[in-house]
């Protein structure tokens, strides 16, 4: 833990000498984009579906003041991983522009927006909705920051199939701002983002496999190899392809969604298996670029089915 | 008494002063809304 950290120390300086010496001051889009709006954008899309398919009524105002914190509470995370990864950002091509290694906002600014976002989040959560999600919203800043972030993705390549959790447990927290509870239905679907994770994750990495070990992040093409990344790639995308129909099977979905959920899945397999055995980055690109489809089709199934009342 | 003129610091700090400023308003605003919409019951 020590080498590591001075070593993120030192890069971090190196990157960023501006930074320390100058006292860059960022600018409000720099903040803004410290808190990694494309991922925010998913993580609220998710937590609105837990939100609007949870039995029961949500007043308009708290339901959006639960989305906001879900969508700060994300952002927080962001920032908080932007400064601790400040080191190995700066020596990857595709992270390289961001604020911090590239010397726009201090790392020491990234880390007290992250702070005060985080804690802002969880308190105006559990003042003005309830304290279960803000306990699950506390909980998933905790797990995306320190499990996933500082432990799991510099040791492990397990790092994105455990760290995933925190991706998957915003429609948890939006179905507990409505109900106060934690069910086997907010549970599936978090369940579905945690198996969709790593068949994701991994066909991007397959491709940027040399950034990776560049910069000594074990992800599983590194340390597995593509052979092994492509056969875990499939069994997930085997194991997803059910998952995605339990919304039908549990009863809070519709035959509508059951039948393009299981459409989609079969996609999602044929996709996997031609990766398998073609080996080459463009499947793997096609995959990647499949999977994200995949979950938003989902998603904004359940949200259409349940708002206009699909069979 | 004279009054202290802006300073190159301030000038740049401007966009996100005012980015932060109004994300307290909004703040505010919400605990607010919410205030009321519990206190009459929804």
């Amino acid at each position: 833990m020590t080498i590591v950290t001075d070593h993120r120390l030192s890069t971090a300086q190196g990157a960023g000498s501006a930074s320390l010496e100058a006292d860059p001051d960022g600018r409000a889009s720099d903040f803004f984009a410290l808190l990694k709006p494309r991922v925010m954008s998913l993580v609220v899309f998710t937590g609105l579906v837990g939100l609007v398919l949870a039995p029961g009524d949500l007043n308009p105002i708290i339901g959006f003041t639960a989305l906001l914190c879900i969508a700060v509470g994300a952002g927080a995370s962001g920032a908080l991983n932007m400064w601790y990864d400040a080191d190995i950002d700066a020596r990857m091509s595709r992270t390289q522009s961001r604020p911090i290694p590239s010397g726009r906002v201090s790392a020491g600014d990234a880390k007290a927006f992250g702070i005060v976002l985080s804690v802002a989040s969880v308190l105006t959560m559990g003042l003005l909705v309830n304290v279960l999600s803000a306990a699950l919203l506390a909980f998933t800043i905790f797990f995306y920051v320190v499990v996933y972030t500082m432990y799991l993705k510099r040791r492990t390549p397990q790092n994105i199939v455990i760290g995933g959790l925190s991706g998957a447990l915003p429609p948890v927290i939006g179905w507990a701002a409505v109900t106060g509870t934690v069910s086997i239905e907010s549970l599936s679907l978090c369940a579905l983002i945690f198996v969709w994770t790593p068949p994701h994750f991994w066909a991007l990495s397959l491709v940027k496999a040399a950034d990776y070990g560049a910069v000594g992040v074990p992800m599983m093409p590194n340390v597995a190899g593509p052979e092994s990344t492509r056969r875990q790639i499939l069994a997930y995308a085997v194991l997803l392809a059910p998952l995605g129909l339990a919304p039908t099977l549990l009863g809070f979905a519709g035959l509508v969604y059951g039948v393009a959920a299981g459409l989609l899945g079969l996609v999602f397999v044929a996709l996997s298996v031609r990766l398998y055995l073609k080996r080459d980055d463009r499947a793997a690109m096609q995959l990647f670029g499949y999977s994200i489809l995949y979950l938003f089709l989902l998603f904004a199934l359940l949200l259409v089915g349940r708002l206009a009342g699909l069979p | 008494m004279s009054v202290m003129p802006i300073s190159e610091m301030h000038r740049r700090r401007r966009s996100r002063n005012i980015a932060l400023g109004l994300a307290l308003v909004a703040w505010v605003v919400i605990i607010f809304l919410v205030s009321l919409v519990k206190v009459s019951g929804g």
